[in-house]
């Protein structure tokens, strides 16, 4: 059976996470998605991403730490399957249809 | 033989008079030249930037701040914008001493003052001086106390000892804040012992979080992407400044950078097909640079490599509808755009040109139930 692994973007990663690629800065999307997504995802596990810990997201951010998981080779359908997004402040909703989107744009931009 | 020891120290004197004597015509020499050149840059400067009073004195470039520095009407905001050139110009300039006289000024807006306050970081980071305030006793004490709460003083590190009693403001300032990387903390760390309405109603309206980290991103990501001689302390730098006012209950958000301007990048994005497309006709030539500002926000990528990329402003103009009444002005080169928050855009052109960008979010009746 495959292993959930629950990753905390504000304890395990940053509670101001910013910018696209490691030149912007060291909390960029680029880097959580190669420390903090990839290393799991590639073994088979999937992945609860506890999102209202960090203050807030760009979509800069997002979209190179997600659409990039496509760019990488995942497709859309394994993406759905494999990762959840958690929050306790609805608002954070917004920031997990924004991702979404951008893993659907990606697909669709091949 | 030997010389008498007194006719040999003679020489000696003899000697080291006329090698202080040349030593002094030298100087003198180099004394005579700086003065040439001071009165000569102030002659320049005073004909490329006739809005501005500019002269020599007492061995010093003197720059006088325009009286009234706000950018809601055209000769103000052309002053301004003259008046930030004008001292990035100079402030490189090596031989030269420069004043710029703040004494002067009696109205200026937090917009402006956190331009002019970039300014001074800018001159002092390339530089490598240490500033010192001058005359500051002749300064308004209204206008002292502006600068000293937007935090100017501490961040160019200059002694202010204000001590003036000055009516509280109805803005208060979270202090101006620089980096050069897109660290969020830098920009946000210790907004809630400053001001800490600004927290919370950026806690309550998270999607504010996003604005002011895509402003950033765009700022090392593009604003000095196509500069060759930046120097190196200014490189991918943006300032950033936040106040509340407590009677209007507006939150005005500042980012800001002194890179090439989006009217300058854009051309270079790869966007310029999906521009033409969108403004049929755009003839870019003849385009202005708050058309181009427009272009940047309001039209997607199209072009399949890159569709993912330039989300930013577009973001920061959805903030808007958030906000019971907002607006976002966008500042760059010689052009200006506003959004408000039912998407009715405004352009103004001015003569001279801003030497970056500026983005501005002003939102009112924001979400601050329960606030302190």
């Amino acid at each position: 059976m495959a292993q959930t692994k629950i990753i905390d973007v504000g304890k395990d990663f940053s509670k101001f996470p910013g910018g696209r690629v490691y030149s912007d800065g060291p909390y960029c999307g680029q880097a959580f998605r190669e420390k903090k997504l990839l290393p799991y995802l590639d073994q088979g596990c999937s992945l609860e991403i506890i999102l209202d810990t960090a203050e807030g997201y760009g979509s800069s951010f997002l979209e190179e730490c997600f659409g990039g998981l496509v760019r990488h080779g995942m497709s859309s359908e394994l993406l759905k399957k494999n990762i959840k997004f958690l929050y306790t402040n609805k608002a954070y909703k917004f920031y997990e249809d924004e991702i979404w989107q951008y893993i659907e744009e990606a697909s669709l931009n091949g | 033989m030997r010389k008498p020891i007194k006719q040999k120290n003679k020489r000696k004197t003899i000697r080291r008079s006329a090698r202080s004597m040349n030593d002094n015509a030298k100087l003198s020499k180099v004394h005579v030249h700086n003065i040439e050149l001071i009165i000569k840059t102030a002659d320049l400067l005073s004909q490329k930037y006739p809005s501005l009073d500019v002269r020599a004195e007492n061995g010093r470039v003197v720059i006088d701040c325009p009286e009234i520095m706000r950018m809601n009407n055209e000769h103000s905001a052309n002053r301004v914008l003259d008046l930030l050139k004008c001292i990035r110009q100079i402030a490189s300039h090596q031989q030269l001493s420069i004043t710029v006289n703040m004494a002067s000024i009696k109205d200026i807006s937090p917009m402006c003052a956190l331009l002019l306050a970039s300014e001074f970081h800018h001159w002092q980071l390339v530089k490598k001086v240490r500033l010192r305030l001058v005359n500051v006793d002749q300064w308004d004490p209204k206008i002292k106390k502006l600068f000293h709460e937007i935090g100017m003083f501490s961040l160019v590190a200059v002694e202010n000892h204000f001590l003036e009693t000055v009516p509280e403001s109805d803005e208060k300032f979270i202090k101006l804040r620089s980096g050069q990387l897109v660290k969020m903390e830098d920009a946000l760390t210790n907004i809630d012992e400053e001001v800490s309405k600004i927290a919370l109603i950026m806690r309550q309206n998270y999607r504010m979080y996003g604005g002011i980290e895509e402003a950033i991103t765009n700022v090392t990501q593009w604003g000095y992407k196509f500069e060759k001689n930046i120097p190196k302390t200014i490189r991918n730098r943006w300032w950033f400044c936040a106040s509340y006012n407590i009677r209007t209950h507006r939150v005005t958000v500042m980012v800001y950078d002194h890179g090439a301007t989006i009217p300058r990048t854009l051309p270079s994005s790869g966007r310029l097909e999906d521009i033409r497309k969108f403004f049929s006709g755009f003839d870019i030539l003849s385009s202005h640079d708050a058309d181009m500002i427009e272009a940047a926000l309001l039209i997607p990528r199209s072009a399949s490599q890159d569709k993912h990329r330039g989300k930013g402003l577009r973001w920061m103009k959805d903030l808007l509808p958030l906000f019971n009444k907002g607006t976002l002005c966008i500042l760059s080169g010689n052009g200006e755009v506003r959004v408000d928050e039912n998407g009715t855009i405004s352009k103004r052109k001015f003569k001279s040109s801003l030497g970056g960008t500026l983005i501005v979010w002003e939102a009112y009746g924001v979400n601050d139930d329960g606030a302190d």
